[in-house]
This record gives C-alpha cells, structure tokens and sequence, in this order.
C-alpha cells in the first residue's frame, strides 16, 4: 500500500540505519589503521634492533645474542619469529626455535623502509613479518651513503665484494583477535540502533501525523445535507492548514450549492403545488353537488386553463434543466424576424383582448437573424407570456425587433419595483417568501430566457424606463 | 359564520369562495396582503384563511400585525411552504392551524368548523338550546324531534345566533357575521331573515326561542 507513514518510517529508518553503519565502518577502519600502524612500528623497531646486532668481524658474520648463547633481546617463543640468512644461500644464520628451517618467507627493505608483509604462519596462524636487507661490510652507520648508492646505482647493482643479510622479524598477528573482539559488539550496537531508532521513529511518525487521522475522523463524520460544517483541528500544523483552508472552502461552496438547490426545489414544489392545489378545489365543488352544464362547463374551462398554465410551466422546467445538463443541439437558420413574431403571438391574443390590452407593433419589415428559431420562440412566448399576464389591464404592450438583431417587448411597470427589479433573472432561485408570486413566476420565465439568450451567443437586459415607467426587456442577439 | 379568505391565485379564490358558501357561510376575499390587512382589521370574521406568499404584504407579516393589535379571530394559514420549519412557525406566531396546498376542500370546510367551535368554546358538533337541536356538521335542525328545512342564509343565521345563546347580538353583528362585506348596513335584510328564521321555528304550543330586544338587537335562548 502507497502508505506516507511508511514511507517515511522506511525513507528515515534506511537513512539512518546507513548513517550509522557508515560511521561505524569508519571508527572501525580508524582503530584498525591505528592499531597495525602501532603494531608495525614496533615490529621494524625490532627488526632494525635485531639488524644492528649483526656484524662483520674479520671476515666472518657475528651476531651478537649467538655469541652471548641467548636469544634475540626480548624475544618471546611462540610469538615472535626470526630468521637471518646470507642473500643467495639458502642456509639461515641464525632462526628462531619452533619454525620449521626455511619456512619464515625471505624479503627485505631497506633500512629506511623495511618492508612488512602479511605472513601465515606454518602452523596456520596469522602474523605480520618486517624485513630488512643491507650490506654488512657498510653497517648500520653507513646506512644513509648505502641508500644513496642504492638510489644511484638503481637498487640492483650490488657492490663488488658486499655481503649482503637479510633479516625477517615475524610477530603473531595479535591486532586481528582485538578486532575482531571490537567488531562483534560494534554490530551488536549498529543493530540495536536501527531497532530502537525504528521505534524512535514510528512513535514520531505516529504522532506527527496524527492531524491526519484527526482530519479524516472530521471529514468522515461530516453529513451529507447538513449546513454550517466546517473541519477545525485542535491543534492544526501549518502544513496542513492550507489544506483544511480548501476543504473548508470547498464545504462552503457544496453548501451554496446545495442550498439554491434546495430553494429551486422548494420553490418549483411551491409553484406546481398551487395550480394542483386549483384543479383539486375547482373539481371537487364542482363535484359536491349535481350542477347545471353551464357549471360544468365553466369549471372544466376553468380546469382546462390550469392544467394549460401547469403544461407551460413543467415545460419551461424541462428546458431550463435540459440547458442546465449542456444536451442541446443547436440548428441556427436565416430567421425572418417579423413573420416569427407575429406568428407566435397568435396564442396570446385572446388573453390580450380579454385583459384589454393595446398592441403596439414596432417591426423593421426586413431584419433578420441567424439564429435557432426554435430557442428563439421559446425566450420570444415567455416574453409575451409575462406581459400578457402582468402588463396592468387597458395597458400598451410594445413589442419591437429591427436589424441589428435587437427584440423587445415592453408594458407598464405597474407595482414592479426597481430592488424586485435586479432579481428579475434569478427571481425563482431565491427565497420568495416576502416576494410577489407574480415576479417569482415571471422570474423562472426570465430565468429560462435567460439560459436560452446566452446559448444562443446574445444577451438580455430588463429595466424599468423613465418617465413613462415602461418595463423593457431587451434581447440583443447581434 | 363570515370567513376572511386571502388568497391571490384565482382559481382557489374562486373555488374555495363557492366551497364555503354553500356551506351557508359568508366570505369576503383578498387577492393580496394590503387588501386582506384592510379587511382584517377593519372587520370582524369568524376565521381568515390565509395565504404566505402574497402580492405587497407576506402572509405572515399579516398574522403578526394581527396578534400584535390582540385580534383573536382564528387562521388557518393555507400555502404551498409544506417544510416543518415553516409549520412551526406559523403555529408559533399566532396560527391556529395549518394546512398545505394542495388539500382538500372537505377538510379545509371541516377544519374551519373545528376552529369556529372551539372560538365559541364548543366541543360538539351539536348544539342544543330546549328543545331545538343544531347539528353544525350535517347541517341540519329538529326542534322536538322534527325536521325544519332552512335554506343557507337562515342556517347560517340560525347557527350563529346559537353559538352565542343567551348573549344580546346586535343586528351589526349580524351583518357582519352572517353577510358578505357589501358595504352598508343591512338592518332591514337582517330584521326579514329573522323573521323568516323565527316562522320556521315556531311549532305550536311550544315557547319562542328567538327574542327581539327592541332597539338593540336579538337573543336566542329557551324562555323560561
């Protein structure tokens, strides 16, 4: 799993476990270095002891612990080895007991620079040798001229008449035994510390990034439709408070949402629910009683113009959440503007006459538009619709359209004011408890012409004009 | 009983209008706030109905301004605002009941009787005063076991003066009760009614029930 508390568990837990394992590794090389270097620098101290102690003496090889019958100063059986020989025989000068006769290896350095080697001893041990090789005849003081010669002379020109010994020191390695001694509890501790230094840090892991729970308990016990909730941690990280600050605003936004939701749901059950609430009534006093057929005929025309009404407005319903889903096909065509508008105040006319209303037609015989008809007709009905039904009765309904692709459609103002006004074109989102019935209605109309206007690519205004306080919607489709 | 019914949509205005009078109640409407205030105010109704959302003055405000100046008169809010919220507030500020569009005009005309009967602090449907028996929910009166026809007008008048057995009620409060708001005083249609009302009762060897008190108004109880 794509966890970030293990992620950073491992991620710490390797960084630190190679952290420490490195630091160890090189403690541990330092004190191996330290300890050789002492080891070796004892070993030579005790070869080029052991050198100066050989001589030439009237032609023969002295060496000087042989004379006195003793060993090498200083020896100690069973650890330290020698072995001293002439250069080109094979027969040793002087060996130590307990070594096999020419089992020590022969090399030899300078003076200046014996040479160590790392040695196995014939029993199988471990042991570090030195060795020196260096013309007797010349000693031990003339030490600095033979290096020079040697220098000079390439180091493989041998004087004439030189007699040159080796000598080979070996100590049993006794560093090895204290490393291996320091490196066991050297692991020991490296591992000790990447446990407890695992646990160290999932206790810190665990703890730093216990907002996170905190913020997905909060987030998991948020409800759905309630309002006013918001994530607040106790004690919130800075990291984390830009992400609370966006989930918050998210929350914010969902709620706004939800709420015009819930008005426009509100608010359509408001506006069905009365028109039901008319057919129910007419019908069932109709229903009460036995009636005359003029009675019956009244109510069922009374029916017949509620249902029409309801009919309108589940459509107008339908395209606003038919525009709202973004399913619509568009068909734009060459519109001839006076013979649509005409045409499709055809159904108004009856109400118009019946309300008493004048019309005044102001159409530029030839504009045209290049838009959808079928759009067209819908912002075009509700128009007519609403000042059919709200223009105050005896009132003027001027409907003009030229062609720079302007339409609109005026009537008095009546009580309309101007703050009811500036929700003309949301008046059906809102909250309409204190608010005309009238506005509310015409506002889903609006609401729709609205939608439509702006997929057809024009726009739409509403205002009240002075003095004459015309109501004026103005389509401009240009 | 004269119901106050404010309402703007017309069909309901229309429909509901008829529904009550022929249940021989009197009704004056209100096709918005202002209107429905007015009359409210300016007269006395046995119940209003009243709508939330309306034209110039909301529902509500009218409800207010109406507890606020200790008119008693009960309300039914009728309105399409079904939510809880909205129930318990309009019970709160002073409703008496509530019903949500859309409803059923038989239980609007029963509640509306419900609420007439507890105003005049009676529980049955029946009221009897001697020997004369007034059944308000099937519309329909004895007097010593007999039948009397009454058409609406007298029903209404008959049911209102026994709600208020054995109180003077003066021919303006009769007016106001039993008629629609025509304007005028209708003293005259008021004395003929009860003289309609007053033949039709009489059975013979059986005491008057309804008395004139003379300049004043009538009383309707059992003369002992």
């Amino acid at each position: 799993m794509h966890s970030l508390r293990w992620k950073l568990i491992v991620g710490i837990l390797s960084g630190v476990t190679l952290l420490l394992g490195a630091g160890g590794t090189a403690a541990y090389l330092a004190i191996k270095t330290r300890l050789y270097a002492e080891f070796d620098r004892s070993l030579i101290q005790r070869t080029v002891l052991l050198a100066s102690m050989i001589e030439q003496d009237a032609g023969a090889i002295k060496i000087e612990w042989l004379e006195n019958g003793d060993s090498p100063p200083g020896h100690q059986p069973g650890v330290d080895y020698f072995s001293v020989w002439t250069k080109g025989r094979s027969e040793a000068l002087a060996e130590s007991p307990g070594v096999e006769k020419g089992s020590l290896p022969r090399f030899g350095g300078s003076f200046g620079h014996p040479e160590l080697r790392a040695i196995v001893l014939p029993d199988g041990r471990s042991a570090r040798g030195a060795g020196i090789e260096f013309d007797l005849r010349q000693g031990l003081r003339n030490e600095e001229s033979a290096e020079r010669a040697e220098t000079a002379g390439g180091g493989a020109a041998t004087p004439a008449g030189a007699i040159i010994v080796q000598i080979v020191i070996a100590k049993l390695d006794t560093v090895a035994p204290t490393l291996a001694a320091i490196r066991r509890p050297l692991i020991g501790l490296w591992l000790g510390c990447t446990v407890l230094g695992g646990g160290i840090i999932w206790w810190v892991v665990r703890q730093g990034l216990q907002p996170l729970d905190q913020l997905k308990a909060q987030i998991g016990s948020l409800e759905e439709a309630a309002c006013g909730q918001r994530i607040v941690l106790p004690q919130q990280p800075a990291e984390l408070e830009p992400v609370i600050r966006e989930l918050n605003r998210l929350l914010e936004r969902v709620e706004k949402a939800l709420m015009r939701e819930r008005t426009l749901t509100s608010n359509v059950a408001h506006e069905l629910r009365t028109p039901i609430a008319g057919l129910l009534a007419t019908l069932e006093v109709t229903l009460n009683r036995l009636r005359s057929p003029e009675e019956y005929r009244e109510s069922a025309g009374e029916c017949f113009e509620i249902a029409k009404r309801m009919n309108w407005l589940v459509n107008n319903l339908l395209s606003i959440a038919r525009i709202e889903a973004g399913n619509v096909q568009l068909q734009p065509q060459d519109v001839r503007i006076e013979g649509v508008l005409t045409e499709w105040w055809k159904p108004f006319e009856a109400r118009a006459e019946e309300r008493g209303l004048r019309i005044d037609w102001q159409l530029e015989h030839a504009a045209r538009i290049q838009t959808d008809p079928e759009f067209l007709r819908v912002v075009v009905t509700n128009l007519f619709d609403n000042a059919v039904s709200y223009a105050p009765e005896g009132g003027t309904i001027r409907i003009e359209a030229n062609s720079e692709g302007i339409v609109s459609v005026s009537n008095p103002a009546g009580a309309l004011s101007a703050e009811l006004l500036q929700h003309a074109f949301d008046a059906f989102w809102r909250n309409t408890e204190s608010r005309d019935r009238h506005v509310a209605h015409a506002g889903l109309g609006l609401n729709l012409c609205k939608q439509i206007v702006e997929l057809l690519g024009g726009r739409i205004s509403a205002q009240i004009q002075e003095p004459e306080r015309l109501f004026v919607v103005r389509v401009d489709m240009a | 009983m004269k119901v106050l019914f404010v309402e703007d949509y017309k069909p309901l205005q229309k429909s509901v209008g008829k529904a009550i009078r022929e249940v021989g109640w009197a009704v004056d409407v209100a096709p918005d706030g202002e209107e429905g205030l007015w009359l409210a105010e300016n007269n006395t109704y046995d119940v209003v109905i009243l709508d939330l959302m309306l034209p110039k003055v909301p529902g509500l405000n009218i409800l207010a301004r109406l507890r606020e100046k200790g008119n008693a008169t009960p309300i039914l809010i009728l309105t399409a605002k079904d939510a809880v919220e909205d129930r318990m507030k309009g019970l709160d500020m002073g409703a008496d009941d509530y019903l949500v569009k859309p409803f059923f005009l038989g239980e609007l005309v029963s509640r509306l009787k419900a609420l007439v009967r507890r105003a005049y602090s009676q529980k049955a449907p029946v009221i009897r005063i001697g020997n004369l028996e007034i059944d308000t929910s099937a519309r329909r009166v004895r007097r010593d076991g007999q039948e009397i026809e009454l058409t609406a007008r007298e029903y209404a008048l008959l049911e209102y003066l026994a709600r208020r057995e054995g109180q003077l009620v003066t021919r303006t409060d009769i007016w106001n009760h039993v008629y629609e708001n025509y304007g005028g005083s209708g003293s005259n249609v008021v004395d003929v009614y009860v003289g309609y009302l007053r033949k039709k009762l009489h059975l013979p060897r059986m005491p008057a029930l309804i008395h004139t008190r003379r300049g004043q108004g009538y009383v309707l109880q059992e003369e002992k």
